[in-house]
């Protein structure tokens, strides 16, 4: 079969591989129809994540059809459409059963290896790393789904693809970033980055009752998505100084909430960037968290920061006085997929979120490649690239 | 029958942990508050004490600058000092001076690290340098008035150095927070504490392991493992799991086989580095249902070895834990287990890695496999081709008590 396939810094190619089998009872493969490239992916391709082994084939959002499942598995059928979730968990440890999928102790057998950057080992994950379990992912047109008596959720016949596929990761984690918030009645959200995980922040957090969302990026094209498709008042923070902006459009108590949605790969300010990219360059820091920086020093007091942004290592020079100071509450984590997928399926279903405003480029697998080029280099308008089988 | 398990492995790591937390002098009750204003005396003690504390570090803070100092000088310039010290200025005595300049440095470098090692390094150093200068008192070359200088400068300095010496050895005795200084920390100081964990608990000088060794594993102590895991299952189901031997080759990957023999005895088979095999017997020495069992291996094993595994309640709905402590002999030594080593066995992780696999297999029924790690082997996340053996999924066993595998979480999308 054909598959996007890791070769190394700045480099995927559409490889032919061997189509996936069966290797575990409870397993299943799916056909897929749809998948997209997702922002995180960009941490794989710009090189900034170790254990990645030339070879690995990548992608972790995608849906499609069941073709073959294993004896463990009774709920799903040949034929069955499945959108899947990024994480991949077993439904009966400790942490599933809590809700915390993402923090799955049962399905890394690479879990050594995440212990011992992060202390314990979360779950993994599809077609991201070595370090989180090694799976082959879904930019192909066939992947192995373990534990797909758990994760897959049948997609409803009316629905298209592409008001589905979100559902595998951004959607829900734009809604978990709003949701780890705790959006009280009146309250004005900061979201940085107007990337898809940030145009569904922006989105949720008005589902969730927030009175104004104000969003911050640099692409025009971005923040003209933001304010006309999801609603958002918008900053530009070239244009402007942020948080003397958020503090005078808010009548000088700042943003109730801030959501980070840039992630470690943040872009800023001349010198500032330049410092972070400085110490990336020479290993003495890992993530540039700009975005971040200036979350929690706009955060007005009392608020909680959520960190949808991936970020996998070390980073510098974090205000922590301003956290503790202005007793602020830090959430985080990979998204917990599982808990969301069918309620918000519900509100698609119900027309109160259309996910597909964010898809800008619709291309075939073979483009692969292609995509991920214009996707890292904001190039031609691209948000987000769906790649149609 | 049981005297080598007790001795061995009775005191597990976490009793030493908390008797490290204790301190020198164990525990004691914690100390009634006091009324500074009813004391009198307190202030004054605290302020010699405070005194105590910090002078000697300061010292010794001189002194390794001025070691660092001279040592720069002998380096940089050993013809001048040799000049003033009165030696005579041969290439012999310029790479002496060289060379008792790097030690100076490095002596003043070690006060850094540990004030009192680095004193007597200095010390030791200062005694060299008397000896250089009294034997160049016989040489007719040499300014004796200038050697007899350097010489009285030296003994001063030696003084300097003892008296500081003999003030951090007061002070160390004081107790574990008399020094103000955080270079305390690190080196040598395991002596102050006491028996120093990092060697494991098979070398300590606490004294009450002297009967280990004897028992055994005659010369070698063997490698030690203390590891443990969760499981979300009651402790009935967990031991049942393990008391079965036979299951234990399906997540421990380094067992080929075990077979029961008897109620007591098994004979077990282990890969090896570098493809080989070893074998032996083992009997449970003790046997509490759903608490613990013990085992050790018998005379003539290719691989000594004993252990126990515990099976605990969790706090709270978490399940059980199980705890294995395990001591073993690897064949040939210690120089086994270093070659084992280097050819990637990791014993300690290895351990950890066979309970997660545990884990999984009671709390899912299946073993987690990626494209990118079958076989335990890294290779690109990719699906392995077709007619190439997959490695056989080790089949559920017959008599496995079966977790209860329906997901317990609400499974989306469930009609």
């Amino acid at each position: 079969m054909k598959a996007n396939c890791w070769m190394g810094k700045k480099r995927v190619e559409v490889r032919n591989v061997p189509d996936p089998q069966l290797l575990n009872p409870r397993d299943a493969i799916v056909r897929v129809t749809s998948t997209a490239i997702c922002g995180s992916d960009l941490h794989l391709y710009n090189g900034f994540l170790p254990t990645m082994v030339k070879g690995d084939i990548l992608g972790h959002e995608f849906m499609g059809e069941v073709v073959d499942v294993g004896q463990g598995v009774t709920n799903l059928k040949v034929g069955d459409r499945v959108v899947v979730p990024f994480p991949i968990a077993c439904g009966t440890c400790h942490y599933c059963k809590r809700g915390l999928w993402s923090l799955c102790d049962n399905t890394n057998p690479n879990a050594h290896i995440a212990e011992k950057v992060l202390g314990y080992a979360p779950a993994g994950l599809f077609g991201y790393s070595h370090m989180m379990g090694g799976y082959a992912g879904g930019q192909a047109e066939y992947v192995r789904v373990p534990f797909a008596d758990v994760g897959p959720m049948k997609v409803p016949a009316g629905m298209s693809d592409e008001q589905a596929l979100f559902l595998s990761d951004i959607l829900p984690t734009g809604y978990m970033a709003a949701e780890q918030c705790g959006i009280q009645p009146g309250d004005v959200v900061a979201v940085w980055g107007c990337g898809p995980v940030g145009q569904f922040a922006i989105v949720c957090a008005y589902l969730l009752g927030a009175e104004r969302v104000i969003a911050i990026d640099r692409f025009p094209y971005r923040l003209r998505m933001a304010r006309d498709k999801a609603g958002a008042e918008v900053l530009n923070y070239e244009e402007v100084d942020v948080l003397d902006a958020l503090r005078e459009m808010t009548g000088g108590r700042g943003p109730d909430h801030c959501i980070d949605a840039v992630g470690m790969e943040a872009h800023g300010g001349t010198l500032e960037y330049a410092y972070d990219r400085a110490k990336q360059a020479v290993m003495m820091e890992s993530d540039r968290p700009i975005a971040l920086r200036q979350a929690l020093l706009a955060c007005g007091k009392g608020g909680t920061v959520s960190v949808a942004g991936a970020y996998g290592g070390l980073v510098d020079k974090i205000p922590f006085g301003a956290v503790v100071n202005k007793s602020l509450t830090i959430k985080s984590g990979q998204t917990h997929v599982q808990r969301y997928m069918k309620p918000l399926l519900e509100r698609i279903e119900r027309g109160e979120i259309d996910p597909t405003f964010v898809i800008t480029h619709r291309m075939r697998l073979d483009d692969a490649p292609l995509g991920f080029g214009i996707f890292n280099d904001k190039q031609d308008e691209c948000v987000k690239i769906v790649l149609k089988a | 029958m049981n005297a080598p398990i007790d001795d061995v492995l009775e005191r597990t790591r976490e009793d030493e942990w908390g008797r490290q937390a204790a301190g020198r002098s164990g525990w004691a009750p914690v100390r009634e508050p006091v009324y500074v204003w009813e004391e009198p005396g307190r202030r004054q003690e605290w302020q010699e004490q405070l005194a105590r504390g910090s002078n000697p570090d300061r010292i010794a803070g001189g002194l390794a600058v001025f070691s660092m100092g001279l040592g720069l000088l002998q380096l940089a310039a050993p013809r001048q000092v040799a000049e003033w010290a009165g030696l005579p200025e041969e290439r012999n005595m310029v790479n002496l001076l060289r060379a008792a300049g790097v030690r100076e440095i490095a002596s003043g470098l070690a006060i850094f690290a540990g004030a009192t090692p680095g004193v007597w390094a200095r010390i030791l150093g200062d005694g060299m340098d008397l000896a250089l200068l009294a034997d160049a008192l016989r040489d007719p070359r040499a300014d004796r008035g200038r050697v007899a200088t350097a010489a009285a400068v030296v003994a001063g300095t030696t003084l300097l150095d003892l008296f500081t010496a003999d003030l951090l050895n007061k002070r160390n005795a004081m107790g574990p927070d008399a020094a103000m200084t955080p270079t305390r920390r690190v080196l040598g100081e395991r002596g102050t504490y006491g028996s120093g964990f990092g060697g494991g608990f098979g070398n300590q000088s606490g004294g009450t392991h002297e009967g280990m060794g004897n028992t055994l594993f005659a010369e070698d102590k063997g490698i030690e493992i203390e590891r443990s895991i969760t499981v979300g299952l009651p402790p009935e189901q967990v031991y049942a799991y393990w008391h079965n031997f036979e299951n234990l080759p399906r997540f421990m990957l380094h067992l080929e086989a075990v077979e029961v023999l008897d109620g007591t005895r098994s004979r077990w088979t282990a890969k090896a580095p570098l493809g080989m095999s070893v074998a032996w017997d083992a009997v449970i020495t003790e046997d509490i249902p759903n608490q613990l069992i013990a085992w050790q291996s018998v005379e003539g094993a290719d691989v000594e070895n004993a252990g126990i595994v515990r099976f605990q309640p969790a706090p709270g709905d978490r399940g059980t834990e199980v705890h294995v402590q395990m001591r073993y002999s690897p064949p040939a030594g210690r120089l086994g287990s270093l070659v084992a080593r280097l050819l990637g066995e990791e014993p300690h992780q290895q351990v950890r890695d066979d309970l997660r696999r545990f884990k999984m297999l009671l709390e899912t029924g299946e073993i987690a496999r990626s494209e990118g790690s079958l076989d335990n082997k890294e290779r690109s996340a990719q699906p392995p081709r077709k007619n190439v053996d997959v490695p056989d999924y080790p089949a559920t066993p017959a008599d496995t008590t079966p977790a209860d595998t329906t997901p317990v979480a609400e499974a989306p999308g469930q009609p």
